[in-house]
């Protein structure tokens, strides 16, 4: 599985160079430049001419992208002690405990590829523990001062695209996964409910709803989440209940840090007023999404002879639909999931936009207004390198949940 | 350990655990992230121990004598909301010139001068008052060049305490001349000599110029900037302060949120009071036009700008009962069509006849502004008859006025053409940008109007990036439309002029026209003494000479229908007047939140 | 009561569907004693499996439903039961093999997890005891190296061995009836011999009652002391294996005899079959069910449907003519 992974890898990065050599070239062709939006003021031309030649615009194309190659794979480079001594003398205790489990857990996968144990429980762990050192590591790459790449300055003046990148994936991610999770827990058991009572009148219900909501604009959730959830329901309670846009309010650092360095209760109120509308947004129509996909996947496993046997067996009917029936439906789904983990780095460009939502897709709207080559590049090949990864996770995972894959 | 992890309880679990430290640590500011905090820098405290004692006092004098029962309550929070975030908070690197800069840089930007936003016109901020050529602050030289005194107010300190000094001014001239730095550098370079004081700055320029009017719009603490990386230290922090505000909390994509500067040196002009009466204004950023309605019905934001449009008015208007007030103004951006006289024309139309004036005087007259005005602006302003008045109404003298909307006429002139033209024919092509939706209505409006006068027409709208980069630059049309932004004062005026200076042509001319430039076919006399007339424009200082040759030049501009001005760009402002307090739009780039200093809050 | 491990009365198992109901076990009686080999025989459709799922319970309204009859086992009406007595039941008193073992294996779980979830359903031991008695099972159905393969997943065994994994499963709770629906057709010959004396050798050893259903008389032949055959929902003949193979008495059953591959016949006839297709069970023809395809059929099989009587030659039979006609002696009618 080891070299599977690794050859999956190297794949993945010539599908991703590929993959910048042709965005390069559609932007390069696509017209304007971003000092366009200066042109129309006749006294920013000698700018226009200083950023031209700064920004090297005026070079041939070829030769810009490998400029641009080659900051881009190009690590910031961050004097040892300094960074060391920047890094940690910033610690928060969550970050410490970040670190102990990523040394833990990379120290564990490492030693699982040596060590062989033909038994059930150690694919599982051995699974587990590189989705745990993925996620530790995203979240220490994240922190963007011990590791970080060149991927040069935004050509619109907001600084580092490195820096915009993460600090935007990471409010994706908590946007993205609040979605996910709400998808999945109402999504997945909705689904098997509905294939367990196939044909009842909840099923007929849900299957209504799921096409209602899967064939709604997500403009129209959104801007109708703002209206009723935002707007009237504070109008009938007086209550502030969710807020229209933003992440926080203004007011959230005064409202407390917790033990630990952890967000007060206060600020996870807050958060969860910012966080609610624009996740059930993205959520209902992965919602609708999963719901039919996994009662289709289930109605399948339903009918299967195995399923029999276990009724048969004299298994108890939830013991039947949760271990023997769930496990097997659920396959599919893991290729849905995984590619819809992929493109929510992509940040859902619209709700991110009607939500106030400082994401990657509020950050790419922004970069393709105005031109900015470098996030632009940046954003597509972190989505890229997205979907490379998650379908590697995903692969791992079938492996993990359906015995009969082999990699090879 | 097999039994513990053969528990599928335990698996799920660490599957939750895992789940809950990855959403939480998602987004959450790092811990890094105070640095963006605090306003100024570390430096800062050091130098007020040193140069604070004097300043302190007056500022707690004044907030324990002024707050009794008649001034304006002080505390509270007003929440701007915008559509855009600025890229950077330093307005000289590039970025810094999106609209949004300005509008959170009036929290703490201080300069000499800024717009007044009941009479539209420049007035003295940091200095006593405005030099001119009456009041003695403005001389010209015997030796042709020409001096400006600024003098400083007394009172004016920056938010550390350090008196706002001549050094600051010559730190902003030396900071701006940095042929490094990718910024505007026009009127500066052209000074020659300055003379720094404690309380004084003066500056000798080149030649006499009204352009002096709008430099040193806004000056950078010395002590502050000096010695830093001036391109990359302060795209996330403010300097000192020398406005109401300094920064509290960027929260990258949110909100920037700026509190009270406790030594902002400036008195309330009605009540005396120590000023602001705000303890923080929050600029929230949320990009869906939408939902900043959504947000302001809510009152979860107290102060918008947004887009014109009818719908968007209509919709605010409506909570005018509730306590909203709504202000829709002219703004200083505005549209205009023009013809294209240089060689690249004939590539959009190839029977492009714009070399014929009397083609261009029918055009002037198969258009009906007013139905423009009523179908794009919901009739909120009138049309423009003069591209002076947008920011200058006081010297326009609507030159563009001859031409009314009149079909009869219009043919008549088209029939005129068609002669000289030797054609049975005429064709026009009209090309904008066809991301706006004001600029497609329009070329939606024009086919019917073309078609009354019978003039062949069609519409070849085009992306903006490929219009405003190749189409504009080449010069690739026939009859075109976009925008300009006007600038208040002579120095602004003056600018448009330039716009039509047959020296220069694109790339490094605003001159996109082509007029009277070598490959044009409109070279004449009006050519020749319109760029005249430019020159001197340039070269004055004096409003009783500058006034005749703008409206000279103005009027050679209409006669000869280079361009022609359709109506300015509304802009539009709400602001819940039951909560917020000191509020006037301002439509000028001043922004909605020039006076930010006098807001307070009326529920408190 | 005792007397009899299994005693079916009057089963009626109706599926409902777009075009009717569907009675697809219409008035079935039978008994079983205890170690008793039973097979069940009939064409595809003629309701064997449904009747054994019926004493299963595993018909699922509201598509099928048991309209009437008493299922008593061991001295208890399973109808009766409730859900959770009857998870009891299912797989600890009775046990059931399916046809297809290819699919009747969950892929995702060892074979181990399989055997062991079902012992640890059913006896009262401890996980490692459970997994020792999987062991045991899986040696005594002669899976080699039986130890290794418990953390083995179905897709790497063969067909056959999946079976005797499945006869495992369902001896391993030492059952008292163990139903075999079709558990060798999916095999090939030489295996379903294996597997045939396997489960029956096991059985013995236990005394496990047998209910072996199956279309293939050949299978029943060797294995089964009483045969019962079914037609269109209904019992039509029942009898020791002797009395139906050699002297069937319902035409039904010496068709199906016909339509056997005999090794031991030397003349290489024509492979005969009963001629037709077994009929409509939503709408039954009149009278005798098998009337219509019947070469014997007279008016009164037309109009009376038969039922099961005790014939002189000692089995049952459920025909009107049966005392009439000497099948035996006749040669096979050739149809085609």
């Amino acid at each position: 599985m080891f070299a599977y992974i690794i050859r999956r890898l190297v794949y993945g990065i010539v599908t991703l160079f590929a993959l910048s050599l042709v965005v390069f070239m559609l932007i390069q062709f696509s017209g304007g430049t971003p000092l366009d939006r200066l042109k129309l003021n006749p006294r920013m031309q000698p700018v226009i001419a200083q950023l031209t030649e700064q920004w090297g615009l005026d070079k041939p194309w070829y030769e810009q992208y490998f400029i641009w190659l080659k900051n881009f794979v190009t690590p910031i480079d961050i004097p040892a002690e300094e960074g060391l001594t920047v890094y940690f003398g910033k610690l928060g205790v969550r970050s410490w405990v970040a670190i102990a489990a990523f040394v833990v857990a990379v120290g564990y996968a490492i030693a699982t590829f040596f060590v062989k144990i033909e038994a059930n429980w150690w694919r599982t762990y051995r699974a587990f523990s590189i989705l745990v050192v993925g996620a530790i590591a995203f979240w220490i790459i994240k922190s963007r001062v011990v590791f970080a790449l060149n991927w040069g300055e935004s050509f619109r003046g907001d600084g580092a695209v490195w820096d915009n990148i993460f600090g935007a994936a990471g409010n994706t991610f908590r946007l993205g996964l609040t979605a996910l999770a709400i998808a999945l827990i109402i999504g997945i058991p909705l689904g098997v409910y509905q294939a367990i009572r196939q044909y009842s009148f909840f099923d007929q219900l849900g299957t209504m709803v799921s096409f209602i909501t899967f064939s709604t604009p997500i403009f129209i959730i959104g801007v109708l989440l703002q209206l009723i959830l935002a707007y009237q329901l504070e109008r009938w309670t007086g209550v502030k209940v969710f807020y229209v846009a933003g992440m926080t309010s203004s007011g959230y650092a005064e409202l407390g840090r917790g033990i630990f360095g952890l967000p007060s209760l206060a600020q996870l109120g807050d958060v969860i007023q910012h966080l609610t509308l624009p996740a059930v947004s993205i959520a209902a129509i992965s919602m609708a999404g999963y719901s039919r996909f996994q009662r289709a996947s289930m109605l399948e496993v339903m009918h299967s002879d195995y399923l029999r046997t276990a009724k048969a067996k004299g298994l108890p009917r939830r013991n039947i639909i949760v271990k023997h029936a769930l496990r097997n439906a659920m396959i599919p789904i893991v290729t849905l999931v995984s590619l819809d983990i992929a493109t929510m780095i992509g940040g859902a460009i619209i709700t991110e936009s009607i939500f106030g939502w400082p994401g990657v897709g509020r950050l790419y709207i922004g970069a393709i207004n105005a031109v900015d080559y470098p996030t632009i590049m940046a954003v597509v090949l972190a989505i890229g390198a997205g979907v490379v990864v998650m379908n590697i996770i995903a692969d791992i995972l079938y492996g993990v949940l359906d015995p009969r894959v082999r990699y090879d | 350990m097999n039994r513990l992890w053969r528990s599928r309880k335990v698996l799920w679990l660490a599957v939750l655990l895992a789940f809950a430290m990855i959403v939480t640590a998602c987004g959450d500011s790092d811990e890094g992230g105070d640095e963006t905090t605090a306003a100024p820098t570390t430096e800062a405290p050091e130098e007020t121990t040193t140069a604070a004692p004097t300043t302190e006092a007056p500022v707690e004098e004044t907030t324990t004598t002024t707050e009794p029962e008649v001034g304006k309550q002080y505390g509270g929070e007003v929440v701007v909301a915008d559509d855009q975030e600025p890229p950077t908070l330093n307005s000289f690197v590039p970025g810094g010139d999106n609209f949004i800069v300005s509008i959170v840089g009036q929290s703490y930007w201080a300069g000499v001068q800024e717009i007044d936003g009941f009479t539209l016109e420049l007035i003295p901020e940091l200095v006593t008052e405005l030099p001119t050529v009456g009041n003695g602050g403005v001389t010209v030289n015997d030796d042709g060049t020409m001096t400006v005194n600024y003098q400083i107010r007394d009172e004016a300190i920056w938010s550390d305490g350090t008196p706002i000094s001549g050094d600051d001014f010559q730190f902003t001239l030396d900071t701006i001349l940095d042929p490094d730095l990718p910024v505007d550098k026009t009127t500066y370079e052209d000074i020659v000599s300055t003379d720094v004081g404690a309380k004084t700055f003066s500056y000798t320029l080149a030649q006499p110029t009204a352009l002096y009017e709008l430099i040193f719009g806004q000056i950078i603490p010395k002590h502050d900037v000096e010695g830093s990386d001036f391109t990359t230290d302060w795209n996330e922090t403010m300097w000192s302060s020398a406005g109401p505000f300094v920064l509290d909390t960027w929260q990258k994509g949110e909100f920037i949120r700026v509190v009270r500067n406790e030594n902002y040196w400036k008195v309330d002009a009605e009540t005396g009071q120590q000023l602001p009466f705000l303890d923080s204004v929050v600029f929230r950023f949320i990009p869906e036009t939408e939902s900043i309605i959504t947000a302001f019905r809510g009152r979860e934001v107290d102060v918008i700008q947004p887009p014109p449009a009818t719908e968007t008015i209509e919709a605010l208007q409506a909570l005018e009962p509730e306590g909203a007030i709504v202000e829709v103004l002219s703004g200083p951006v505005w549209e205009h069509l023009n013809f294209q006289f240089g060689p690249k024309r004939f590539d959009r139309n190839e029977n492009s006849a714009n070399e014929n004036l009397n083609y261009r005087k029918g055009v002037a007259h198969t258009i009906n502004k007013d139905l423009i005005v009523d179908e794009i602006l919901a009739g909120q302003v009138e049309p423009l008859n003069s591209f002076l008045e947008p920011v200058t109404p006081t010297i326009s003298t609507g030159a563009w006025s001859q031409y009314d909307y009149n079909p009869t006429k219009a043919m008549e002139y088209f029939e005129l053409a068609k002669g000289e033209l030797g054609v049975d024919e005429l064709f026009t092509v009209f090309s904008t940008t066809s991301n706006n939706d004001a600029r497609v209505k329009l070329s939606e409006l024009f086919v019917n109007m073309f078609e009354e006068v019978g003039v062949t027409y069609e519409n070849q709208l085009e992306d903006s990036q490929l219009f405003f980069g190749e189409t504009l630059d080449n010069g690739i049309w026939d009859l075109g439309e976009w925008a300009w932004v006007g600038s208040p004062g002579f120095s602004g005026a003056i600018s448009l002029y330039d716009l039509f200076d047959p020296e220069s042509p694109p790339p490094d001319g605003g001159n996109y026209y082509r007029w009277g430039t070598p490959d044009s076919v409109a070279i004449d006399d009006a050519t020749a003494r319109f760029a005249e007339i430019r020159d001197e424009l340039n070269t004055s200082v004096d409003p009783d000479v500058l006034i005749p040759l703008m409206q000279e030049g103005e009027q050679i501009l209409a006669d000869q229908v280079v361009i022609f001005p359709l109506y300015a760009r509304l802009v539009t402002a709400a602001v819940w007047g039951d909560e917020v307090g000191g509020f006037k739009h301002n439509p000028t780039q001043a922004s909605h939140t020039w006076n930010l200093e006098e807001w307070y809050r009326v529920d408190l | 009561m005792a007397e009899h491990l299994l005693d079916v009365e009057d089963l009626r198992t109706y599926f409902s569907t777009e075009e009717g109901v569907v009675k697809a076990v219409d008035g079935v009686s039978f008994k079983v004693k205890a170690g008793e080999r039973r097979g069940v025989v009939g064409e595809s459709g003629c309701g064997k499996s449904v009747t054994a799922m019926s004493i299963m319970r595993l018909i699922e309204p509201p598509a099928g439903e048991i309209v009437t009859g008493t299922i008593q086992f061991d001295g208890r009406d399973l109808l009766k039961l409730s859900e959770a007595e009857m998870q009891d039941v299912r797989g600890g008193e009775i046990a059931m093999i399916f046809q297809d073992p290819m699919t009747a294996l969950n892929p995702v779980y060892t074979i181990g997890d399989q055997l062991i979830e079902t012992i640890l359903l059913h006896q009262d031991v401890s996980k490692s005891e459970a997994r020792n008695i999987a062991i045991t099972a899986l040696d005594d159905v002669q899976i080699p190296y039986a130890k290794n393969r418990m953390e083995d997943y179905p897709h790497q065994f063969s067909g056959g061995m999946r079976q005797r994994v499945m006869i495992a499963m369902g001896l391993s709770c030492e059952p008292k009836l163990l139903i075999a629906d079709e558990p060798t057709t999916a095999l090939d010959v030489t295996t379903q011999a294996q597997i045939m004396s396997l489960m029956l050798d096991l059985a013995e050893e236990r005394n496990t009652a047998v209910l072996l259903i199956t279309h293939d008389l050949g299978v029943v032949a060797g294995f089964c002391d009483t045969i019962q055959v079914m037609y269109a929902g209904t019992i039509v003949e029942r009898g020791t294996g002797d009395e139906i193979f050699y002297n069937p008495q319902h035409p039904y059953t010496w068709g199906l005899l016909g339509s056997m591959t005999r090794l031991d016949e030397s003349q290489q006839d024509r492979l005969n079959s009963v001629r037709g297709a077994p009929p409509s069970l939503i709408a039954p023809p009149r009278g005798c069910r098998f009337g219509p395809r019947c070469d014997f059929a007279t008016d009164i099989c037309r109009e009376a449907l038969p039922i099961l009587h005790q014939s002189q030659e000692g089995q049952k039979v459920a025909c009107h003519r049966a005392s009439e006609l000497d099948l035996k002696s006749l040669t096979v009618g050739v149809s085609s």
